[in-house]
């Protein structure tokens, strides 16, 4: 690895897929966080692993697991930062002199006394301070009509804000309403093509050892190689500890190792389903076997097999 | 509300947004350009994972909490850029490979500007990207393909690779750098 100058692109691909060790990782990152050539060279061979990420066969992510994340951002609402709001400046009305004022003369009325929170000092000497200057009603009038006009806009502009909300939120329900049924429409017209599909696979699953259970489970596979699309249903099985969960597997004719195929847990009745679980295409399957796993599931099934079928 | 604000809703309710415009709202706490995200990337993101952990359901753990980590934090490079089709990709990558070998995050993309020389967010171009990237993929040399693939997809480190197919670390660093310079001169044409 060359640090003289520059690191080779290689070696800033090797960082970039987090595939060199702890302390070279390191190195590297401190070494492009200040070289501005190198910095680049990583952004062009990340945007290239990128390109190369693009190349998975795409499979829809399961419609739960939008749900799942749109719900927690309808809870986790954002804190928006408040935006700073400048101070009001001060009123300066022009003199008749056509210079400003250097006081203000903004006039506020209190109990029926009029008073000059500050005048020049000429109005000071020439006025009556306990007599409202000649117009000063019509001005006063004015001036409450104004406040009168801007509490109203506000008012109106307030509700109109919550309105909008209102609506929006509307929108945005019965979009999601509009999303879910639209999905629902489409995972149904799967199913049926999957159950009708002439290329379909029927498998029947039965225990392979029945001594520990109180009734003999079964289970049946509909399965399209082609599409990647499985149907699973069973029936008679046990119910399991909360910790455990059921879990179906694809094993392919090919050798390859098991393929997961979702997991699952009975009703009261011991009943169970897996609809349509994200399974690679092309896969042909030598069997399927349902063992049962910690958690939420496992990579690799853990003996006893508790149903199989081929 | 200001004319930028006003743009932006209007924008918001149209049927194709930029991700910039996307982002931009998400920011605002706007859950419905959250949902254009996701529905927008949320496949990449899961078959990357999956591919990785081959288990719907750790795939699936990775796509929410990408896409939360995305709701949470839009001040990142991809910002700035038209990349975030990109940085999904790539962080669903890198999420994947670090639950399969369950260890902390080591955050390398979050630091660095993607350059990717396409605009992921049109989904032409970008079903269109994908398709030439496989194309350029299956030209590879088999053994370049193989190994690119352990060390991308499989998160293998060089001299690992070269444990499995019984070759020479740096014969292993040079196929992965002749891939990826295979796979920018196709990317770039």
């Amino acid at each position: 690895m060359s640090v003289s100058s520059h690191y080779e692109s290689v070696d800033l691909a090797l960082f970039a897929m987090q595939l060199l060790q702890s302390e070279g990782h390191e190195t590297v990152a401190a070494h492009v966080a200040g070289c501005p050539f190198c910095l680049e060279e990583l952004a062009y061979l990340q945007g290239d692993l990128a390109m190369f990420a693009h190349t998975v066969e795409v499979h829809p992510s399961p419609a739960a697991v939008r749900e799942r994340v749109l719900r927690r951002v309808a809870r986790e609402k954002k804190v928006l930062p408040v935006e700073p709001v400048e101070p009001a400046r001060p009123m300066i009305e022009p003199t008749p002199g056509g210079e400003p004022s250097e006081e203000p003369l903004l006039t506020f009325t209190t109990r029926g006394r009029h008073h000059a929170a500050a005048q020049s000092k000429h109005q000071l000497e020439t006025s009556d301070p306990q007599r409202p200057a000649p117009g000063s009603s019509l001005r006063k009038l004015f001036l409450w009509l104004g406040w009168i006009t801007a509490a109203g806009f506000a008012v109106a502009a307030v509700r109109l804000h919550q309105e909008r909300d209102r609506y929006s939120a509307g929108i945005s329900l019965q979009a999601a309403e509009i999303e879910r049924l639209k999905e629902d429409a489409a995972g149904s017209k799967q199913v049926l093509e999957t159950i009708t599909n002439p290329e379909a696979r029927h498998i029947q699953l039965s225990a392979v050892s029945t001594e520990s259970l109180q009734t003999a489970p079964q289970g049946r596979a509909i399965y399209v190689p082609s599409k990647g699309a499985l149907i699973f249903l069973a029936n008679g099985l046990d119910r399991l500890q909360p910790d455990k969960t059921y879990e179906l597997w694809l094993i392919p004719a090919d050798g390859r190792d098991p393929i997961p195929a979702g997991t699952f847990y009975p009703d009261a009745q011991g009943n169970a389903s897996v609809i349509l679980p994200s399974l690679p295409r092309a896969i042909e399957a030598k069997a399927f076997g349902v063992t049962i796993e910690d958690g939420k599931g496992s990579q690799s099934p853990t003996l006893p097999i508790i149903l199989a079928g081929s | 509300m200001t004319t930028r604000e006003t743009a932006l809703q209007q924008a918001s309710h149209q049927e194709v947004r930029d991700d910039t415009t996307l982002l931009t709202l998400v920011r605002r706490g706007d859950e419905a350009a959250m949902a254009s995200l996701y529905d927008r990337y949320a496949a990449i993101v899961y078959s990357v994972a999956l591919r990785v952990l081959h288990h719907p359901a750790s795939a699936s753990d990775i796509v929410e909490e990408l896409f939360m980590e995305l709701w949470h934090d839009t001040d990142r490079p991809f910002a700035s850029r038209n990349s975030l089709g990109a940085w999904l990709a790539l962080a669903a990558r890198n999420k994947s490979i670090d639950a399969l070998r369950r260890r902390g995050s080591r955050t390398t993309i979050d630091r660095v500007s993607l350059a990717p020389p396409y605009d992921l967010s049109n989904e032409t171009e970008r079903t269109a990207l994908a398709e030439r990237m496989r194309i350029a993929v299956t030209a590879l040399p088999p053994v370049h393909r193989k190994i690119l693939g352990m060390a991308f997809f499989d998160g293998l480190t060089h001299s690992e690779i070269a444990e499995i197919t019984n070759d020479t670390a740096s014969a292993i660093k040079l196929a992965i750098y002749q891939s990826l310079a295979s796979l920018r001169r196709e990317s770039h044409e």
